[in-house]
């Protein structure tokens, strides 16, 4: 190939021949959760999934919203949820968030939360389950941390796992 | 849901803190290493030239802004230029207050587009005025690093 340009190598950087200027600001941010998000994550340390319900619509939704998103209506009741849902579709995912190849794939999916309404779910991961049998529509439910582990973080739930419904 | 709901509980979250990871690494290019290189090995302030327009641009830069032709004639600037503008700066860049106030100002050189920024060394800063003649004041050679902080400040003339 014929590229047009200079060509810089890092050896050239690190011995002086090319100045540079490195820089490393401080982007610390502190994200105010809102009245919703921060019942919910109080919610999640807990052990506790709330979502919210618009009577008008008859709607659940999770996360909680404040106001109804169909119909703008502040009037919203606070529902407790179950910890389990179905999966509305995933993901096999061999590399990670920083473009690294992984032995193990992550299984991020969409989990459809039971009480909710049809459509409406969370982000997460699957585990102890093999890839192969994953399919849209099997039931999971959530492993969470230990009480005195959660931080009030969706991590506080390390993952969903399949499960039945009657076992 | 009203504001009255809102959580005022010490130990409830009602924020989410972070960092986020953002680091830089710049070149300064190849007109802006000739630039930074001329202020550390020779302790002088080049532009370009630019043969079309017959301009010279400070600092110096690889093409014209004005023809975009692309530019290998460096020219030094005189070593006297004029504040175009100032200002006195109270506060650093995290908006600490500083101990001492420091004089930031725009300097010009004749002949030459464009001009530098820098802090202005004054005895009397009440006598600084837009126009006021300046002069760079480098670091001895060997603390030199080929950065325009290799120009401690100007000074007044």
């Amino acid at each position: 190939m014929n590229l047009k340009g200079t060509h810089i190598r890092k050896s050239d950087m690190d011995a002086g021949k090319i100045l540079t200027t490195t820089g490393d600001p401080n982007a610390h941010y502190s994200w105010d959760t809102g009245i919703g998000i921060g019942r919910y994550l109080n919610g999640l340390k807990e052990g506790i999934l709330w979502g919210t319900y618009c009577k008008a619509c008859q709607k659940t939704v999770i996360p909680p919203r404040v106001f109804c998103e169909s119909c703008m209506s502040p009037v919203i009741e606070w529902k407790r949820l179950k910890d389990t849902g179905v999966v509305n579709t995933f993901s096999i995912c061999h590399v990670s968030w920083d473009a690294k190849r992984v032995e193990t794939p992550y299984l991020p999916a969409v989990i459809e939360i039971d009480g909710a309404s049809k459509g409406c779910g969370i982000l997460h991961l699957l585990d102890e389950v093999d890839p192969k049998e994953i399919k849209i529509g099997i039931k999971v439910k959530a492993v969470w941390k230990r009480v005195e582990e959660r931080t009030g973080s969706i991590t506080d739930i390390q993952y969903f796992k399949p499960y039945q419904e009657n076992a | 849901m009203s504001i009255l709901e809102r959580s005022v509980s010490e130990d409830k979250i009602k924020q989410v803190d972070g960092d986020m990871m953002v680091t830089s690494l710049y070149t300064a290019g190849i007109a802006g290493e000739r630039f930074l290189r001329s202020l550390q090995q020779h302790g002088a302030i080049i532009g370009s030239y630019c043969p079309t327009c017959k301009k010279n641009f400070l600092p110096a830069r690889l093409f014209c802004e004005r023809c975009l032709t692309r530019l290998s004639d460096t020219k030094t600037a005189p070593a006297e230029g004029r504040l175009k503008t100032f200002t006195k700066v109270y506060l650093d860049l995290d908006g600490q207050l500083l101990v001492q106030p420091r004089i930031i100002g725009f300097i010009e050189f004749r002949g030459f587009e464009g001009g530098l920024i820098h802090e202005i060394s004054s005895d009397d800063e009440k006598k600084l005025k837009i126009g006021t003649k300046v002069t760079p004041r480098f670091l001895p050679q060997e603390k030199r690093k080929g950065s325009i902080l290799d120009i401690s400040c100007f000074s007044v003339i």
